[in-house]
């Protein structure tokens, strides 16, 4: 059974990696959305394995569902990019490497392993209690109300302002009233 | 019942998440194309994520705050993209690009 | 009853709720009623402090368990010889929240009231009041009145919440968001430009003043980090759990520390460079001046009358850990030198403002020196009557200039030059006389609050037996005297020598609605004048020699009244108004074009002038050594070729950030020192574009720095 979930595993850390380097490294943008929309379903399936149904749940959802869209439609809605291939689309690659490798290869790793993590251990032959979704959702009702209600402000400011932000100035004009759009109608017959 | 604490020990995963971090950093730093920054911040946002759930799930799984920050970090995430993917629209309209290195003004 | 004890949260939220109201609402397109909303929200503060005040006078306290109980009033015993003593007192009310909870630990912010800080509170909501009352009048034809407002407001709220945060990481974050008010006020008109390039813009002022404050608040935030580390706590006061606890103080006043020192004087060293950033002291004080570049009620407000004090309040504030650790003589010492040098160069200033800020830092310098030799109680008390005083005079001076304007026209160069002003007595009687009570005051003359305050600190200094201090603090007063006699003399005595602007003005100044009479302010800039004139009179009263109110309300011990200290501040006074009075009655009239002191010593007085060239020697030596990293980074650059243009590239992000520094910090002789020494330099220069990932992979270099010292050096 250890050895399925560490198959498991691996594969689904295989298609996040992967997913993810070649939506870094794709020439084409459509091509690394789609990458990542790959890469956000492996992690959506490392929820699943962790026992997480319904961060995996919101990780399809949101992620896939709506970010890697928007992305996409962000991209068509941008004509110039899809097929920029005459200007380099990368810079200074070389920095960018030396960093996220250090950061990786002389923080990350050896903190990660020489660090004692006090694992949690059940009594023995009793069942770990893994919170639900059940649980998860009366948390949000209860303890954690007033930061869910603030996220649900966040949202409400983020879409205004994506509006504001994005609408253009040309079309940033009054609707008409009726009358106004009958005046302007008689104007070119007189 | 056999899970995924007994096969796997914590640190794989956090190396694995630290290894998505620094792909999404390595993005974020070369992409020149703006959107392409944004994939790459989003891959960054998905590590801590990983980290948070995996840190509920092996440390005190009876709890629920693990889950509801990584909740919270998706709530973020997605307000992020919205207004950041407007940002780029108007920064397309002003410039008719969206490379990020005509992008100077903090040159000041 | 007892309402204002437990309502005292109100007084920081009042003026951040007219922030929010006129930042968030369509009433940031009206300026009157902007104004009008931020002006009745501070007064509404300014009562509920005043009450707050009263109920502290009268010792009610409220425990954590809300129990309400009547302190005695404070027996204090008289102070004996030179032995520092300081007594934390009870506070009168802690409330606070969890913040942050991670696991069992949770810092835990809220606000806490004691005798000192009521009076503090007291002090900032009425100058405050008066000053937005002022700003109504100064500011009326400025149309981004309502941005001013709602930064006033943010500000006030922030030098409130500072004040009575019961935690070290509240005060930090109310300090830096006064920072950031300053910064966002002194470049309030970013769009003025100057026809000499050399003169600093008020963003440049903005920039220079961000940058400088900021060495101290890095070095501040270190402290508390390193106090964090120590304590395992940053709650303030001395019970168990808190960093006034006498075990700890007792342990980290004997520990090693770094660098030879004990801990607690590594600890207090990093606070006062806090306290030397933000108090503008020797050699920090460089952005003071310049940051007059501000409105002027921003200037009395900020940059005189709170927010530098915040500095010397800090000092107040961790005062155990200074008594434990031995640098309080540094502490003297940074304050007298900073007091006479202020006081030195504010003697060959023309602009009106200037001489008033070399006159802050001067004044400050006499606080902190204050607290150095143990003078707690003096140090508070000169800075209350300071306040008062300081916030009068410069109101005044913004009055004077408003009735300038209507002479030389909206030319901030000219309004601002004393030699353009004089006999300002006749047009502006109201701010002649309420700034003569300033005058008076700030020069320490007898029943005018200054004197008695200032008394206090030179008793202080003859008792504690340090003959230096003393002497630089006396000399610092008699310049005192002699610069504000000369200014006044120039300002509001003998004739008005910009009349002639009055003929010739139609021609060249129509534009700029200059040409007429200086006039009178509006009575709502008058009005404020009135009233902190009444407390530059009074707020000498608080410590009585015979009373000592203010040693009993603070529970400090008291000094007995010293002859000798008030008979030498007066003399040296009256010797400086004397000789300010024999060399300026007649200056500038019949033509002359120079002042009568640089007739007598001409090199002396260019060398004041060009304030003793601190920005010119911070020039060449800062501005030469990043000229010199610029050309190492250059020569490594083109020894390494191109295989390794990664790290180049890194060093020439430094390298911009060098020459950005010395192009803002330190303007003028700085770039052209850069400009002239290496052509290379230059070229890095423009190779950095100024492009986000550039210094997101910097900052990810720096945290990778952090990192590796953090993981593999300290923890082996």
């Amino acid at each position: 059974m250890n050895t399925v979930i560490q198959v498991v595993f691996f594969i689904i850390s295989t298609i996040i990696l992967g997913g993810a380097l070649l939506t870094v490294t794709a020439r084409n943008l459509v091509h690394a959305a789609l990458w990542l929309i790959a890469a956000f379903f492996g992690i959506g399936a490392l929820y699943l394995l962790m026992q997480a149904e319904f961060a995996a749940v919101v990780q399809v959802l949101i992620y896939v569902g709506a970010i890697a869209v928007l992305v996409l439609f962000a991209i068509m809605l941008t004509p110039d990019l899809a097929g920029e291939s005459d200007t380099p689309i990368f810079r200074h690659r070389w920095m960018a490497l030396v960093v996220a490798a250090a950061l990786f290869g002389i923080l990350i790793v050896p903190t990660v392993w020489n660090h004692q993590w006090s694992i949690y251990t059940p009594l023995e032959g009793s069942i770990v209690q893994v919170a639900a979704a059940r649980e998860v959702g009366t948390a949000f009702m209860r303890e954690y109300v007033l930061p869910f209600e603030l996220a649900s402000v966040l949202l409400l400011a983020a879409l205004i302002g994506a509006i504001v932000i994005g609408i253009d100035d040309g079309t940033r004009q009054r609707i008409l009233t009726l009358a106004e759009e009958f005046r302007l109608r008689q104007k070119p017959k007189d | 019942m056999t899970t995924i604490t007994d096969a796997i020990p914590l640190s794989w995963i956090l190396v694995l998440a630290g290894a998505l971090f620094c792909i999404g950093l390595f993005g974020v730093l070369t992409r020149r194309n703006a959107v392409g920054v944004l994939l790459g911040v989003e891959l960054m946002l998905n590590a801590v994520n990983i980290n948070l759930i995996a840190f509920w799930r092996y440390l005190e799984p009876h709890l629920v705050a693990g889950q509801v920050f990584a909740l919270f970090v998706v709530v973020v995430a997605a307000a992020e993209a919205a207004v950041g993917l407007a940002l780029i629209i108007s920064l397309y309209r002003a410039r008719q690009t969206v490379n990020v290195d005509q992008a100077d003004a903090l040159q000041g | 009853m007892l309402s204002f004890l437990q309502q005292a949260w109100l007084i920081p939220l009042l003026p951040f709720l007219a922030f929010v109201i006129i930042t968030l609402t369509p009433l940031r397109r009206h300026n009157r009623g902007s104004a009008l909303l931020a002006t009745l929200l501070i007064g509404v503060a300014m009562l509920v402090a005043l009450g707050l005040l009263y109920e502290v006078t009268d010792g009610w306290q409220i425990d954590s368990n809300g129990a309400l109980a009547q302190l005695p009033v404070n027996q204090v015993p008289e102070a004996m010889g030179e032995q520092i003593e300081f007594r934390t007192l009870a506070p009168h009310i802690v409330r606070t929240i969890r913040w942050a909870p991670a696991g069992d630990s949770a810092i835990r912010l809220g606000f806490l009231i004691d005798p000192a800080v009521a009076l503090m509170l007291t002090m900032v909501t009425v100058a405050a009041f008066c000053i937005h009352l002022f700003s109504i009048g100064y500011m009326a034809e400025d149309a981004r009145q309502a941005r001013f407002f709602a930064f006033i407001a943010l500000f006030t709220s922030a030098m409130l919440l500072m004040l009575m945060a019961s935690n070290l990481i509240l005060l930090f974050i109310a300090w830096e968001l006064m920072g950031l008010c300053s910064y966002l006020l002194i470049g309030f008109w970013y769009d003025r430009d100057y026809a000499d390039p050399r003169q600093i813009t008020p963003r440049r002022a903005a920039i220079k003043a961000f940058i400088t404050t900021r060495i101290g608040d890095v070095l501040l935030m270190v402290g508390l980090c390193y106090l964090w580390f120590q304590a395992g706590t940053l709650e303030i006061g001395n019970g168990a759990g808190q960093v006034f606890h006498p075990d700890f103080l007792q342990r980290i006043a004997h520990e090693a520390g770094p660098f030879e020192l004990t801990t607690a004087s590594a600890i207090a060293l990093l606070l006062f460079c806090g306290t030397v950033g933000k108090s503008a002291q020797v050699p920090l004080h460089v952005w003071l001046p310049d940051a007059m570049e501000g409105p002027t009620p921003v200037s009395a407000l900020i940059h005189a009358a709170t927010m530098v004090a915040a500095g010397v309040f800090l000092v107040a504030r961790t005062y155990p850990l200074f008594v434990a650790s031995q640098i309080l003589p540094l502490v003297a010492a940074v304050g007298a030198f900073t007091a006479l040098f202020a006081a030195l160069i504010a003697v060959g200033q023309f602009d009106i403002k200037r001489i008033l800020a070399y006159s802050t830092l001067s004044q400050l310098g006499f606080m902190v020196a204050a607290l150095g030799i143990g003078g707690w109680t003096a140090a508070i008390f000169h800075l209350v009557t300071h306040a008062f005083f300081k916030a009068l005079l410069f109101l005044g001076a913004g009055s004077v200039i408003h009735g300038m304007y209507a002479t030389v026209g909206h030319d901030t160069n000219r309004a601002q030059d004393i030699r353009n002003m004089g006999g300002l007595r006749r047009f502006m009687p109201v701010t002649y006389w309420t700034y003569l009570i300033g005058y008076l005051a700030l020069a320490g003359i007898a029943p005018f609050a200054g004197f008695w305050s200032k008394d206090e600190i030179l008793a202080t200094s003859l008792q504690s037996g340090q003959p230096i201090i003393l002497g630089a603090l006396l000399l610092a007063s008699l310049l005192t005297a002699f610069y504000m006699t000369r200014q006044i003399l120039l300002v509001f005595f003998g004739p008005f020598r910009s009349a002639v602007a009055i003929h010739y003005s139609h021609d060249e100044n129509s534009s700029q609605h200059g040409g007429r009479e200086p006039h009178e302010s509006p009575r709502s800039m008058t009005i404020p004048l009135i009233i902190l004139a009444i407390f530059a009179l009074g707020a000498g009263a608080l410590n009585l020699p015979n009373s000592h109110w203010l040693s009993h309300f603070l529970g400090q011990p008291t000094h007995a009244f010293n002859p000798t200290a008030a008979l030498l501040g007066t003399t040296v006074a009256v010797i400086g108004i004397a000789l300010g009075f024999a060399l300026y009655r007649r200056a500038f009239t019949a033509g002359e074009q120079l002042d009568p002191l640089e007739q007598r010593m001409p090199g002396v007085f260019r060398a004041l002038h060009a304030r003793l060239y601190v920005d010119e020697f911070y020039a060449a030596s800062i501005g030469r050594l990043t000229a010199v990293l610029i050309a190492i980074s250059a020569w490594v650059d083109r020894q390494l070729g191109r295989g390794l243009s990664g790290i180049s590239r890194i060093t020439a992000v430094l390298g911009r950030i060098n020459a950005s520094m010395d192009e803002q910090i330190l303007n003028g002789g700085a770039d052209q020192l850069a400009r002239g020494t290496t052509a290379s330099g230059n070229r890095m220069r423009q190779l950095e574009s100024g492009k986000a990932q550039d210094y997101l992979a910097l900052i990810f270099g720096g945290v990778l720095v952090l990192g590796a010292v953090a993981l593999y050096l300290l923890h082996g």
